[in-house]
C-alpha cells in the first residue's frame, strides 16, 4: 500500500465526507483548498492552485466531477489528477482536457464510459458509485420520528419540471413537424427501459429545426457533438420530467406517496410534497421508513447505477427501480432489490410488495448486507488508488 | 368428422384443407364468396341451406368472419376460426362474444386483448406450415437455375397496401409525430411501442385528417388500436422493408419477389410475384438466406413465413419477435437479428459458413416438423375446440 498526501478540492459535491473519510482511512493524508472554485470565472482557481501546487508536494489532486481547471494545473505541474464523476451528463469530459496526460477520469455509467473510450481517450475509467452504510447508524442517533418519514411510496428528487428548462425554452418556438417529432420519440423512449435511442433518431433536419428554434453551440474546441448535446441536455430530461410525471400521477391516487423536492408538484394534488431533504441527515430516514422507495434513472444515465439507489439500499430502504443494466448485474432482482420494465409491471409491482412485508423487509436487508460489503468508498477508493498507481 | 371449411381465398386454406383431409376427415366446401365478412343476404342463404341439408360437426375458417359465426350461432354448430393476420378487424366485431366461437389467435399480444370477451372461446394457437407438401416438391435443374441465390425475401413492400399514404394533406404535427414514431420503432425489436407511445390528443387529431372509415355499429371501434397499428404500423412496415432491402442489396446479391412498386430498391434483383404454392418452397429451398421481416402490427407472435421457410427446410435469418424463444432456439434452428448492424454481420458470416447454415436449416425443418406441421397443429385446434 502505498500512502499518498493528496490534495482535495471541496466543494458542495454529494458524498465527498465519505470520500474524505475512506481516504483517511485508508491511511493517505488529506489537505483541502481554500479558494472558492467558480466555475465561470476559473483564472483565480487555476493560479491559486498552481501555486499550492508547486509549493507543496502532492501525490495527486482529487475531486468530485471533473474540472478543466483543475486538470491544466496538474498537467503542467505532472502531478496526477484524480475525478469521480457522479453527475450525467457531464459537459466537462468533452473539453479537450480530458486527454491530458495527468488525468485519472473514473465514472459510473458505462455507456459513458465506452463513449468516451470510443473517442479513443485513454484518460478514462468505469468506477460504480458507493455508499457509506455507517450513515444508517444516523437514524438510531436522532429523536424517532417515523410519522414524519412514514410512506407507502417516497421518491427523492427532481421532477426536472422547470419552466426554463432546455426542452421547454426550445419548445416555444419549434416548428410543428418538429413538435410532433420529437412528441413521438420522447414518448417512445419513456416506454422503453435499458435502450437510449434518443441519439439514433436524431435525423440532419430535425437537427437543423433544433438549432434554429434554440441554438446551443458547444465551444469550438469541444469533443461533444451537437447531436449529444440536444439528445442529452434537451430531450434525456424531457423524458424523465414525463416518466415521473406518469408515474407519480399514477401511484399517488391510490397510495400514500410522497415526493422530497424543491420543485413544483401542485400539477398533481394526491402527491404529497415534503421539500428538499438534507442528504446527510433526513434522506436516510426517508428511505428507511418508506414502505418502497423509488428509483425512476434520468434517461442520460444509459446503464449505470445512479448514487440514489446505493442511498436508498444503505439506507436498508427497500427499492425498485426502473431496469437498469448495471443494477441487475451488481444485484439480484428479487432478492436485494426489484425493478419494474414497464408501467403497468411498477403498478403489480408496488401492489405486490405492499401487501408482502416479509419479504420487502427481508430484501431491503439483503441489499443492505451487500451494499455494506461489495459497494462502500472504502471499497471504491481503494480499487481507484489501486489502478491510478499501477498505471 | 365432417367438416365445412368456409373458403375466401386465403393463401393459407390450401395448405389447412390438405391437412384436415390427411387427419382423416371429411371436408366439404361453399362454392359461393361471401361479398362482405358481416352481411349479405344471399351467402346467409346459401350457407343456411347447406347446414340444414346436411350434418357437420363443425365449420371452419381462416380469420374470424362475423357472418359465419352469426349464423352458426343460429345452427348452435361449433365454429372454428384461426386467425392468421394482425391486424385482423373483425376481432372488433361483436360477433366475437357468440358462444358457438372457437377463435383462435396466432399472436399473444392479439390474443391477450380479446381473450377477455370470450373467456372459454378464445385460444391462442401459433402458425404452423404445410410441411408434407414442401416435402414433396421436387426439384430440377431449371429450378435452382431460376431461385439458386444468396439472400431472399417474398413479400410486399406495403406502400400498396398503407392507407396512411392514400392520406392528404396532413398537418406537419401529425407527420412529425409519425415519423418520429417510426423512427424509435424501427430501432427497436421485440416490442411494439406505437400504441403506448401515442397520446389521446394525437389519436384524435390524427383521426380528424384520416380517410376514417367508420366500422359497422355493431363493432367495437378502438381508435387508438387502428391508428397505431391499420395506419402507423403499415407505414413502419413499409419504411422497415425499404431500408432493409436497400441497406442489404448494396452490401449483397439480394433477390426480391414482390408485386410492389421496387422503383426505390436499385440495387435488388427485382423478381415479380411468387405463387405462394408452386414457387415459394423453391425459392426457400434455393436460397442460402430466408429473410423474414415481420409486419410490424404482427406485435409478438411468428409469422407464416417463418413456418413456411423451416418448413421447406430453408436456412431462416428473422427478425427478433418476441415469441420466438418460445419455439425456437436462435443459433441453432434458426438465427434472428435485433439490430441493422446485426443483420449485416449475420448476413456475412453465413454466407460464408455453408455447414452451419445447413445444420441450423436441418435442425429447424426437424423441429416444425414435429411441432409445427399444420397437421400437428390442427389436430391441437381439434382437440381443444371439440374436445
Amino acid at each position: 500500500m502505498i500512502f499518498m498526501n493528496i490534495l482535495y478540492v471541496n466543494w458542495e459535491s454529494f458524498g465527498s465526507k465519505d470520500i474524505i473519510e475512506a481516504m483517511k482511512a485508508l491511511g493517505h493524508s488529506i489537505y483541502f483548498t481554500d479558494c472558492e472554485l467558480n466555475i465561470n470565472d476559473t483564472s483565480i482557481f487555476e493560479k491559486y492552485l498552481l501555486d499550492k501546487i508547486t509549493q507543496n508536494n502532492f501525490d495527486a489532486v482529487f475531486s468530485s466531477n471533473y474540472f478543466p481547471c483543475i486538470s491544466g494545473p496538474c498537467n503542467k505541474t505532472s502531478t496526477k489528477y484524480i475525478s469521480w464523476v457522479y453527475d450525467n451528463p457531464q459537459t466537462a469530459l468533452f473539453n479537450p482536457s480530458i486527454t491530458n496526460p495527468c488525468n485519472y477520469v473514473f465514472v459510473f455509467d458505462r455507456a459513458q464510459y465506452n463513449n468516451l473510450k470510443n473517442k479513443g481517450i485513454r484518460t478514462v475509467y468505469h468506477m460504480p458509485l458507493a455508499v457509506n452504510a455507517k450513515r444508517l447508524d444516523i437514524i438510531d442517533q436522532l429523536p424517532n420520528d417515523p410519522d414524519f418519514f412514514d410512506s407507502d411510496i417516497s421518491l427523492v428528487g427532481s421532477l426536472y419540471n422547470e419552466e426554463h428548462n432546455l426542452y421547454n425554452r426550445m419548445c416555444n418556438t419549434l416548428d410543428p413537424y418538429t413538435k410532433g417529432y420529437l412528441d413521438a420519440v420522447i414518448n417512445a423512449q419513456s416506454n422503453i427501459y435499458g435502450y437510449f435511442l434518443l441519439d439514433d433518431i436524431i435525423t440532419p433536419t430535425i437537427l437543423g429545426n433544433m438549432k434554429k428554434s434554440l441554438p446551443y453551440e458547444p465551444n469550438d474546441d469541444s469533443l461533444e457533438s451537437d447531436t449529444y448535446v440536444y439528445a442529452n441536455y434537451f430531450l434525456g430530461r424531457k423524458v424523465t420530467e414525463i416518466e415521473r410525471l406518469r408515474i407519480l400521477n399514477l401511484l399517488s391516487p391510490k397510495y400514500k406517496t410522497t415526493i422530497y423536492t424543491t420543485g413544483d408538484t401542485s400539477s398533481i394534488p394526491s402527491l404529497l410534497n415534503r421539500g428538499p431533504v438534507n442528504y446527510y441527515l433526513e434522506m436516510p430516514k426517508v428511505f428507511y421508513y418508506s414502505k418502497i422507495n423509488l428509483n425512476i434513472t434520468l434517461k442520460t444515465i444509459q446503464t449505470g447505477i445512479p448514487l440514489r439507489c446505493f442511498d436508498i439500499m444503505g439506507s436498508k430502504g427497500f427499492l425498485l427501480s426502473n431496469y437498469q443494466e448495471e443494477l441487475c448485474e451488481s444485484f439480484i432482482p428479487g432478492v436485494d432489490f426489484d425493478y419494474y420494465e414497464s408501467y403497468q409491471d411498477l403498478i403489480n409491482k408496488v401492489e405486490y410488495y405492499l401487501n408482502h412485508e416479509d419479504e420487502r423487509l427481508l430484501i431491503a436487508n439483503n441489499g443492505y448486507e451487500k451494499v455494506k460489503k461489495f459497494h462502500s468508498y472504502y471499497n471504491r477508493i481503494k480499487t481507484i488508488f489501486e489502478i491510478v498507481n499501477n498505471q | 368428422m365432417k367438416i365445412l371449411f368456409c373458403k375466401w381465398t386465403s393463401i393459407c386454406e390450401t395448405g389447412i384443407d390438405k391437412a384436415l383431409q390427411r387427419l382423416g376427415h371429411q371436408v366439404s366446401y361453399i362454392k359461393q364468396l361471401f361479398t362482405s365478412v358481416d352481411y349479405d343476404n344471399s351467402y346467409v342463404d346459401t350457407l343456411s341451406d347447406t347446414l340444414i341439408n346436411n350434418n357437420f360437426d363443425c365449420v371452419f375458417t381462416v380469420n374470424f368472419i362475423p357472418i359465419v359465426s352469426r349464423i352458426c350461432n343460429v345452427f348452435n354448430i361449433p365454429y372454428i376460426s384461426w386467425t392468421v393476420d394482425s391486424p385482423s378487424f373483425q376481432l372488433y366485431s361483436e360477433t366475437i362474444k357468440n358462444k358457438v366461437n372457437r377463435i383462435f389467435i396466432f399472436d399473444r399480444t392479439l390474443y391477450n386483448k380479446f381473450y377477455g370477451e370470450n373467456p372459454s372461446c378464445i385460444f391462442y394457437m401459433s402458425l404452423g406450415c404445410d410441411l408434407e407438401s414442401w416435402d414433396n416438391v421436387n426439384m430440377s435443374l431449371t429450378d435452382h437455375n431460376d431461385y439458386d441465390c444468396d439472400i431472399s425475401f417474398i413479400g410486399s413492400l406495403y406502400s400498396e397496401k398503407c392507407r396512411y399514404n392514400k392520406i392528404e394533406n396532413i398537418p406537419p404535427y401529425i407527420s412529425g409525430y409519425v415519423d418520429g414514431i417510426i423512427e424509435a420503432q424501427l430501432n427497436v425489436f421485440g416490442y411494439n411501442l406505437i400504441e403506448d407511445s401515442i397520446d389521446d390528443y394525437f389519436v384524435q387529431e390524427f383521426k380528424k385528417c384520416a380517410d376514417w372509415v367508420p366500422l359497422a355499429s355493431d363493432y367495437y371501434e378502438d381508435v387508438k388500436a387502428i391508428v397505431a397499428h391499420t395506419y402507423i404500423g403499415y407505414k413502419c412496415t413499409e419504411q422497415e422493408r425499404i431500408r432493409t432491402l436497400n441497406l442489404l442489396s448494396n452490401h449483397f446479391n439480394v433477390d426480391l419477389y414482390t408485386l410492389s412498386d421496387t422503383s426505390m430498391l436499385p440495387h435488388i434483383n427485382v423478381k415479380g410475384g411468387a405463387d405462394s404454392r408452386t414457387m415459394m418452397p423453391k425459392i426457400f429451398k434455393c436460397s442460402k438466406i430466408n429473410l423474414n421481416i415481420t409486419a410490424r402490427p404482427i406485435q409478438s407472435g411468428l409469422s407464416l413465413r417463418v413456418f413456411d421457410i423451416l418448413g421447406s427446410g430453408g436456412f431462416l435469418l428473422t427478425n427478433y419477435q418476441s415469441e420466438l424463444p418460445e419455439y425456437f432456439e436462435n443459433g441453432t434452428d434458426l438465427v434472428y437479428y435485433d439490430s441493422m448492424s446485426d443483420l449485416i454481420s449475420k448476413c456475412s458470416y453465413y454466407l460464408d459458413h455453408e455447414e452451419e447454415r445447413l445444420e441450423i436449416a436441418h435442425n429447424g425443418y426437424e423441429k416444425v416438423k414435429k411441432h409445427h406441421s399444420y397437421d400437428v397443429k390442427l389436430q391441437q385446434i381439434l382437440d381443444i375446440a371439440l374436445g
